[in-house]
């Protein structure tokens, strides 16, 4: 069994390459006058939560790893640490972050982590490291335990977390229109990832992908920019605070408001947690397919 | 990455890039500079809620609507909008305008700079669904 595995911490060596990526967009965006839009405080809060999901990483990281660790020891299996092997990590990874991302649209106390990565009204390379503080919290970790149990070792599989993580950064901007077409088709682009930041009726619940565009296309997630149809960036309601702690739990503060109501059923009360984003118990919010089929309906 | 090389990095990169963006006038506020536009930045908010009177900031930072479904504040938030109904809010005066406290932890509250009338008006209104 292969216990010392190590990999470089690949997120911590890209921050050189994200800030600089940004000082490139940044100045794409003043010189062209197009390519997106940056806002000062929207960009510290940005990289404020970017930052802190780091911090956050390096504090509960141990959670996930023991837990990773608990299942490596008790499974038979060893596929070692060759390049193939890490590349059908790295593809199948991708396929756990599919649903994990999808999971955190659809059942409210995922979203109330991932809500954060969405709560910014400009799309640009900063909103990509607009990331969670809280994830630990989701238990969705469980979601990489067939990974693990199949004989992908622990590190193997946060190493190509890390790298889809990072591959995910550059498709975050509007500066970049369409890739080539095969690309278009297999892989996660910005085209396919703004539609997924667009809180247009349209767009919600959408592109899901993290690196293979084919997962949504597979699920029947997939839906594609429409050129006449421009995203319109940010939350179905928008958050009024640039504050990170508020950023970072205004959902589950937003959960535990609504279990507390008086006079619920216990399941209305886990519904408040585990239904998905809008629902409630006097259908006073709208839940993603409902606006969906006002949308629709209105034409 | 060490730690000691990686916090400078991540600190160092936060204060350049903000410094970047004010060097660049990217810190300019919102401002809604018609009716139309303030009705637009609240109809992306509450789509539902059909508005039956608006009242705009003479500094255009904020407009006060009057809807089907009760009194809302659509207002900018760096160069974006957001909006809510003042149901619950709590308002004061300060020698700028006002300050509105709402029962929302995602939109704690919002600073109004208004003219003295503007901000009695708006007080007075505010007051009545507070």
């Amino acid at each position: 069994m292969t216990d010392a595995l190590t990999y470089p911490d690949v997120v911590s060596f890209a921050v050189p390459f994200f800030i600089a990526a940004i000082f490139a967009e940044l100045f794409w965006i003043r010189m062209t006058g197009r390519g997106g839009r940056y806002e000062t405080r929207d960009t510290v809060t940005s990289l404020i939560m970017g930052a802190g999901n780091v911090a956050a990483g390096i504090a509960l990281g141990f959670v996930a790893w023991g837990f990773f660790m608990v299942l490596w020891n008790l499974t038979p299996l060893d596929l070692g640490a060759s390049i193939p092997i890490v590349v059908l990590c790295f593809v199948l990874d991708d396929l756990r972050y599919y649903w994990v991302h999808r999971f955190g649209h659809r059942i409210r106390w995922v979203w109330a982590s991932h809500v954060n990565h969405h709560s910014s009204q400009h799309y640009n390379l900063s909103t990509a490291l607009r990331q969670t503080w809280t994830y630990t919290f989701t238990f969705m970790m469980v979601v990489r335990a067939p990974l693990i149990l199949l004989g992908f070792h622990p590190a193997m599989v946060l190493f190509c977390g890390g790298l889809n993580l990072i591959y995910q950064f550059w498709i975050h901007t509007e500066a970049i229109g369409k890739m080539p077409k095969w690309f278009e088709a297999v892989m996660n682009t910005p085209s396919h990832h703004r539609v997924h930041h667009g809180r247009n009726p349209r767009y919600l619940d959408a592109n899901y992908a993290g690196v293979f565009i084919v997962w949504d296309k597979m699920f029947g997630s997939f839906v594609p920019e429409d050129p006449q149809e421009k995203p319109d960036y940010g939350l179905v309601h928008n958050i009024g605070t640039f504050n990170p702690i508020r950023v970072a739990f205004h959902e589950w503060v937003g959960i535990w408001r609504d279990i507390r109501q008086p006079g619920l059923s216990l399941k209305q009360r886990l519904l408040y947690a585990v239904a998905p984003p809008g629902w409630s118990h006097d259908g006073s919010r709208e839940t993603s397919d409902q606006i969906k089929t006002r949308a629709t309906k209105r034409g | 990455m060490p730690l000691h090389l990686l916090v400078p990095l991540v600190v160092g990169g936060i204060f350049a890039i903000m410094i970047a963006t004010v060097l660049m006038g990217m810190n300019k506020p919102r401002r809604f500079e018609t009716d139309k536009e303030a009705v637009y930045a609240w109809s992306r908010e509450y789509p539902r809620a059909s508005v039956l009177q608006t009242s705009l900031a003479a500094n255009k930072s904020a407009a006060l609507i009057r809807s089907e479904e009760g009194l809302g504040l659509v207002w900018a938030i760096g160069a974006d909008s957001t909006a809510r109904f003042l149901a619950g809010a709590v308002v004061s005066q300060t020698v700028t305008g006002l300050t509105l406290e709402l029962p929302d932890y995602a939109a704690p509250g919002v600073q109004l700079e208004l003219e003295p009338d503007e901000a009695r008006d708006w007080a007075a209104q505010i007051g009545e669904i507070g």
